[in-house]
């Protein structure tokens, strides 16, 4: 369900209100920012690809589809990937192993409930990774590492960094699926 | 070093999450439209399934943050034109999935998109528009396409034009300096197309369309509606 709100602030956006900008920071910058942290080792580079998030957003409010989702995932996508990319080029800005590794205890807030029944669905399904599964994952989709880079990390052969990025997905894709048939049955 | 069917398929997962190197990523981008198994393996992983991934603490926004984005914004504002708003209809097209920046530019092309309708290869298409590879292609009213490589040869991804007038076609060129070479005619069957072509886009640097009298031309016998660069 696009959220009705949201399709006026892309409007807004399109008519370069800027107070409409401001308010999508209000309610997104967090967990914006909180994503570049994540990715980025260094505060000011990762507020540099914040920034770049919202100046993007301003750039290009129509890149903002609200029938695909919130809008909070959606920039978070993109600091990811803004992130991702600069940790790419500079490797000194990546974060360690034992920094991104150690994230995966804490208990993470979710960014869009839209899809699941709870909080605790999502964070019992989480847990049900496994450990070695969440790992290459986290490294791979947080820490910029390439399938090769989580395997010489984790001393394990590049063909099992492979199949247990595969088998992580596979078990994410396994955990959403109860809810979706909820969705289609109502 | 040419990677098999196998192979490509063992990259498909990594791929999503955008853990390959550019090499490989583009080698699973070229495979993919052609190979319905590595289609339907990408397929599985949902965009709503990573989106599981991005579970964050908020962070408080440092000290001005507000401000500083708001002073770049009015800096662009004041050296350049005004943006034009996206038409409207096309904004979604436009605009990038979820799944379409995960898979990080990712252009797969989709040769089956318009046959199954899909739209999680829409999506994909969609991602093949926002990549850097290939040829960008715009036109009048917001419509947008890329030209590129497949193993085949190449693939056009192409949205927002307009159905063509009776007893017309689109028609593709590919082009170096003064000369043009048909790429194929072509008919965009929905919102999003991709068109298959055997024709390698090596050795050009620009690419249009032309409309053209039905069956097509041998050389573009009216002005552009889409071009590069
Ligand atoms: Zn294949």
């Amino acid at each position: 369900m696009p959220d009705p709100g949201e399709s006026e602030l892309v409007d807004r956006l399109l008519a370069r209100d800027e107070t409409a900008l401001r308010e999508v920071i209000a309610s997104c910058g967090a967990v914006v920012y909180a994503m570049a942290r994540r990715v980025v080792r260094d505060p000011a580079s990762a507020e540099e690809v914040a920034q770049d998030t919202f100046v993007a957003l301003w750039r290009r409010p129509g890149s903002f589809n609200p029938e695909r989702g919130s809008l909070r995932v959606f920039l978070t996508g993109v600091a990811r990937n803004k992130a991702i990319d600069l940790v790419r080029r500079e490797e000194r800005l990546r974060r360690s192993k034992d920094a991104l590794l150690a994230e995966m205890q804490s208990a993470p807030l979710v960014l869009d409930e839209s899809n699941i029944e709870s909080t605790q669905d999502v964070r019992a399904a989480l847990t049900s990774l496994s450990t070695v599964q969440k790992e290459a994952i986290v490294l791979a989709y947080f820490g910029g590492r390439t399938y090769r880079e989580v395997a010489q990390e984790l001393g394990i052969p590049e063909g099992t960094a492979k199949t247990r990025l595969r088998d992580g997905l596979i078990k994410l894709r396994e955990l959403m699926s109860p809810s979706k048939e909820r969705e289609s049955w109502s | 070093m040419e990677l098999t069917h196998t192979e490509l398929k063992s990259l498909v997962a990594p791929y999503v999450l955008g853990a390959l190197s550019p090499e490989e990523a583009s080698a699973v981008r070229r495979h993919m439209p052609s190979c319905e198994e590595c289609m339907t393996e990408a397929d599985g992983y949902s965009s709503e399934a990573l989106s599981l991934l991005m579970t964050l603490d908020p962070m408080s926004l440092p000290e001005g943050f507000e401000d500083r984005v708001l002073n770049r914004v009015a800096d662009e504002r004041s050296a350049r034109a005004p943006a034009t708003a996206v038409k409207r209809k096309w904004s979604w097209a436009l605009g990038l999935s979820f799944l379409a920046l995960i898979v990080a530019a990712g252009a797969l092309t989709v040769g089956l998109v318009d046959a199954r309708r899909d739209i999680a290869r829409t999506e994909r298409a969609l991602s093949v528009l926002a990549s850097d590879e290939g040829i960008q292609l715009t036109g009048r009213g917001g419509a947008t396409g890329r030209l590129v490589p497949t193993e085949q040869g190449s693939a056009l991804v192409v949205a927002g034009l307009d159905e063509v007038p009776e007893g017309r076609t689109y028609q593709l060129w590919l082009m170096k300096g003064d000369r043009a070479v048909s790429v194929s005619t072509f008919q965009p069957s929905q919102e999003v197309s991709v068109i298959e072509t055997p024709k390698s886009i090596e050795g050009f640097d620009r690419a249009g369309v032309t409309i053209e009298p039905a069956g097509g031309s041998t050389r573009p016998t009216t002005p552009l509606v889409m071009r590069s660069g």
